[in-house]
């Protein structure tokens, strides 16, 4: 017999009160009523002590009550080994989670989740069902419950200490979340396969973590916990270092080159809990690890952030590094900069105009695409007397047509067209339309000139074509304030594949598309200038320039900037023969692949295929520098079953899980119930007992 | 008169063989039966008692002279003598009295089977009946702190029967005053009477003597008897135990054995000094155990009236001389 709350048993030091109450009473308790006081004095009261105790049966019971109340509150339990204890015949299982994320490569942290991983390795009956498995963002399988059933006894325990040796901490970010639920779903499936009831199964996660604020928990919210399933968490202790990380500000496109040639901006982050508040920020040497040049000075109090702007020097011109010093941990403290070129595109303007003649085409064009941060654009115009070569017009992203053509020049650029260029023919006069029917290798294209009092407007828009998706909402869908004066009607029914993707109001094609090998030749049934149309003038050129831009395959942002773990886009013209440089300087073939699917290191990375070279900065995920401990609460709040050994040595944690064990025991038992109606009963005797002693006495006083 | 009270008038063993015994006495719920009873004994005894024709007192024969009330021509002697004679007495019209029973809580203790109320209430029934069946007027008044009942002196048919429903009620008083009662009945009647006044005397006398001179100023004959119970009488407790006060509700701790004698003494003391202001006053007064016959406090009241009537005629012969 023990007991869950010894403590309680000091009550039965009350019995020592009826004791005395028997021995020690007074001589009356008798009433008596009396016609007057007049001549009586009062005698004082006598207390008389007797050795000898009257009633020994009431008190006893009295004793008894007391005592078995007392042995009540403290909750007796039976601890009998033989009768099964809290985990005596279930079956375990345990997943053990290990966080490999990035903040793990801080000092100590992975020696000591690796020397607790190992412990409850060890501390694993043959009887066990382990399963062992690594998360950043996404868990990861060291050893599945399939492959633990499998090995042999003896082997187990060493195969999986292997498989922990050979693994390291990663660059990636902490999606806490995303594991457990993986490990849930590795439990539900266990259940599933082994046939047993879910209650005669002992299961449990045991998360191997530095438990970081950063760490993600989302999807946990709408998760139903499954039941029976325990997590336990085992932080490790750093102690208490200060970190402070490093991140990039994301510049828009529009920045000014020339600033953005000069600076980066960078945000300087401090954990919640950081005791340093105060850093240095700016270029690292080529090896990376020095500040060189003049550092920014930073004060940022524990848990908030600050954007410096780090200015370029003629020494650190080239510099791809910038560094933060003044914090404990260094795992975070360095961010990657890709000096990032912006992409050149030429667009050809084929026409004989003066690129300051507001009247015409091309002055528009060039106002319309302007350079930006990722884009240098240039409008190269020719006229047909000088008709660009074979490689100029290869060279241009975007060809667009403002006058007639010989039939050689139309020849010339219907070979392009099928190489896959993208031809648009801004029809602006009725003459134009022969040398668009030679483009198109047509016998004719009848057109007809519209104009008079009666201005036209767009009346139909295909919104679903690629071209007009970006202004499908219905802010920018409204197309009738544009007034066309000029425009020619073309009869498309001898053109095969032509698609009309916007109509006037009077049903006559505004703009339609026609496909020729590779390429597409979109014809614009009107000019821009200011003759024909306000289009040039109204809010919606820009972007429709862009959007055709766009449909030639040239503007697809090219981002520089990657986090560890994400999907990184390849560029559209990276071709198959491409080879991947690592930061380590390892190379990978691209083959088929289009896109880089999570990357491992932090650093600068670079595609090169056929001379051209594209480079991007992968840095560490920004929650990853925030490294203050997470509350255990924090989970408990999401409903997970969880308890914590934060800042709990071995033995404590040994005995709490000893009066676990007991307080379960205990509840299994329930014994102080049976007490308690015990005391019950003996209260009731006790009454009955002192009513039949008192009552005589009560009937001779009266 | 101190003789009297330490050795009450309490009737010899012979008497007391003729007396009714007052705890069957007591046993009869009516009232009226009660004193019915008690009176209709004592008249059966008292055809062989000295004492008859006490009630309305005859002095003398007078001469008539004209104008004088034909009434009380004694036509007896007017046939012996052939002269016209005035029967003069003492009083000319008929006794009134007044019964004053005090109804206090204290009143309600009882060793026996029954109370002091009771027993004053039964007292003061036999008075009346006995009085009542002389022909006398007979008035009651109940107090306690105050006065609760009143009934003026009356001879009439159903005036016996109020009365004895009056000194039925319960009592509902708190505690004993006697001074209001008294000074308030001084000034009600203004006739002159017979006061009986029945308590227990047990509070303070202070204001006493002071109340009672004033019925004795106003010329009422005054008789006071003092009803106790023989518990209060002997204390004759054993056990220990906390005494509780019925009039104010105090409560002492007492040991019977250490206190008897004290109060004994105080209770000497007390009814000595009651004694004294009633001797003072020219008032009579007996005790009336509760344990002892009513007859006996009955016959007390004749003998008491006949010494007074005595000494009153003496004093009226004396002054008239």
């Amino acid at each position: 017999m023990s007991f869950l709350t010894p403590l309680f048993l000091m009550g039965a030091l009350a019995i020592a009160g009826p004791i005395i109450f028997h021995l020690v009473r007074r001589t009356t308790n008798d009433r008596f009523t009396f016609s007057s006081l007049l001549f009586l004095q009062p005698t004082p009261p006598k207390l008389t002590r007797r050795s000898r105790i009257e009633h020994w049966l009431l008190l006893l019971l009295r004793c008894l009550v007391l005592g078995l109340l007392a042995v009540g509150f403290a909750r007796p339990f039976i601890n009998d080994a033989t009768r099964g204890g809290a985990d005596g015949n279930l079956a375990r299982q345990r997943i053990i989670l290990l966080d490999v994320s990035a903040s793990m490569q801080r000092d100590g942290a992975w020696t000591q989740a690796r020397q607790k991983v190992e412990k409850l390795l060890a501390d694993a009956r043959p009887t066990d069902q382990f399963a062992l498995y690594t998360f950043d963002q996404q868990a990861k399988a060291l050893i599945t419950f399939e492959q633990w059933r499998q090995a042999q006894d003896a082997e187990r325990k060493a195969v999986a200490t292997q498989r922990l040796a050979d693994t390291k901490p990663g660059w990636r970010s902490t999606h806490l979340g995303n594991a457990l639920a993986t490990a849930t779903e590795a439990l539900e499936e266990e259940v599933a396969r082994s046939e047993l009831k879910r209650s005669a199964i002992d299961r449990e996660i045991i998360v191997v973590t530095d438990l970081q604020e950063g760490a993600k928990l989302d999807g946990l919210q709408g998760m139903q916990w499954p039941e029976g399933v325990k997590v336990e968490v085992e932080p490790l202790n750093l102690g208490k270092r200060s970190n402070a990380g490093i991140q990039l500000v994301a510049e828009g496109e529009e920045a000014a080159a020339s600033a953005r040639e000069q600076t980066v901006r960078v945000r300087v982050s401090n954990a919640t809990d950081a005791r340093k508040e105060q850093f240095q920020v700016g270029w690292a040497t080529a090896d990376g690890v020095q500040l060189s040049g003049l550092p920014v000075n930073v004060h940022v109090p524990a848990g908030q952030s600050r954007v410096v702007t780090v200015p370029r020097s003629v020494e650190n011109a080239q510099a791809e590094k910038i560094l933060l010093t003044g914090d404990d941990e260094a795992f975070d403290n360095t961010v990657h900069v890709v000096r990032q070129e912006p992409d050149r595109a030429v667009v050809m303007y084929l026409g004989d105009e003066q690129p300051t003649d507001t009247k015409q085409l091309l002055y528009y064009v060039q106002r319309g695409l302007q350079t930006t941060r990722s884009l240098a654009m240039e409008v190269a115009s020719r006229s047909s007397a000088n008709f660009p070569t074979a490689a100029e017009l290869g060279g241009a992203r975007l060809i667009i047509v403002g006058q007639s053509l010989t039939t050689g020049q139309n020849a010339e650029l219907r070979r392009m067209v099928e190489d896959g260029k993208m031809v648009l023919v801004a029809l602006k006069d009725v003459n134009m339309a022969t040398s668009l029917a030679n483009l198109l290798n047509l016998p004719n294209l009848p057109a007809e000139e519209r104009s008079g009092s009666r201005h036209a407007l767009l009346g139909q828009v295909d919104f679903t074509h690629p071209l007009f998706v970006p202004f499908a909402d219905p802010r920018f869908s409204d197309f009738t304030r544009i007034y066309f004066w000029k425009h020619r009607q073309v009869d498309l029914s001898g053109v095969t594949g032509a698609k009309v993707l916007a109509r006037f109001d009077d049903e006559s094609p505004a703009l339609f598309s026609v496909p020729v090998g590779k390429g597409q030749v979109f014809v614009l049934t009107s000019g821009w200038h200011p003759a024909d149309s306000q289009l040039a003038l109204s809010s919606k050129f820009v972007p429709l320039v862009y959007s055709f831009l766009e449909q030639a395959g040239t503007v697809a942002s090219r981002q520089a900037q990657f986090a560890v773990g994400d999907e990184v886009p390849l560029p559209a013209e990276v071709t198959s023969t491409a080879q991947i440089i690592l930061p380590d300087g390892e190379k990978l073939a691209l083959g088929d692949r289009k896109q880089l699917a999570g990357t491992e290191l932090p650093g600068i990375y670079g595609v090169q295929d056929n001379g051209k070279n594209w480079r991007f900065a992968v840095n560490l995920p920004t929650e990853e520098s925030r490294t203050a401990p997470l509350p255990v609460e924090e989970l408990e709040r999401l409903g997970i079953p969880v308890h914590s050994s934060i800042l709990v040595s071995a033995q404590q944690i040994e005995a709490r899980q000893e009066k676990l064990k007991h307080a379960e025991l205990e509840n299994r038992q329930k014994l102080w119930r049976w007490l308690v109606v015990a005391a019950l009963a003996v209260l009731l005797m006790e009454t009955w007992l002192a009513a039949r002693l008192t009552r005589p006495a009560q009937t001779v006083a009266a | 008169m101190a003789e009297a009270v330490t050795s009450p008038a309490a009737p010899t063993p012979k008497q007391a063989a003729s007396f009714i015994d007052p705890q069957a006495l007591m046993a009869i719920r009516n009232l009226e039966l009660r004193a019915r009873i008690v009176v209709q004994g004592f008249w059966n005894g008292l055809h062989r008692s000295p004492y008859h024709g006490f009630s309305v007192e005859f002095t003398e024969y007078r001469q008539y002279t004209p104008g004088d009330d034909p009434r009380y021509l004694d036509w007896r002697l007017y046939a012996r003598s052939d002269r016209y004679y005035i029967k003069k007495f003492e009083d000319e019209t008929n006794l009134r009295c007044y019964l004053l029973v005090d109804n206090s809580r204290s009143m309600s203790y009882g060793s026996l089977t029954y109370n002091k109320a009771q027993y004053a209430n039964t007292l003061a029934a036999t008075f009346a009946y006995f009085l009542y069946g002389q022909g006398d007027a007979v008035g009651l008044l109940t107090f306690d702190e105050r006065i609760r009942e009143y009934l003026p002196a009356r001879y009439r048919t159903g005036h016996l029967r109020h009365m004895m429903l009056a000194l039925e009620k319960p009592a509902g008083g708190t505690q004993t005053d006697l001074a209001m009662p008294l000074k308030r009945i001084a000034e009600l009647v203004r006739k002159r009477g017979l006061m009986v006044l029945l308590s227990d005397f047990l509070a303070p006398l202070d204001t006493l003597e002071r109340s009672l001179s004033q019925l004795t100023a106003s010329g009422h004959e005054v008789m006071v008897f003092q009803v106790l119970d023989p518990a209060e009488r002997d204390f004759q407790f054993e056990k220990a135990s906390f005494f509780l006060d019925v009039e104010s509700g105090r409560e002492l701790y007492i040991e019977p054995e250490q206190v008897r004698e004290d109060y004994l003494q105080k209770l000497k003391k007390h009814q000595e000094a009651l004694a004294a202001i009633c001797q003072k006053l020219g008032v009579g007064f007996r005790p009336a155990y509760t344990d002892k016959p009513l007859d006996v406090a009955l016959f007390d009241y004749l003998r008491e009236r006949m010494q007074r009537g005595k000494i009153v005629k003496q004093r009226k012969g004396g002054s008239g001389s």
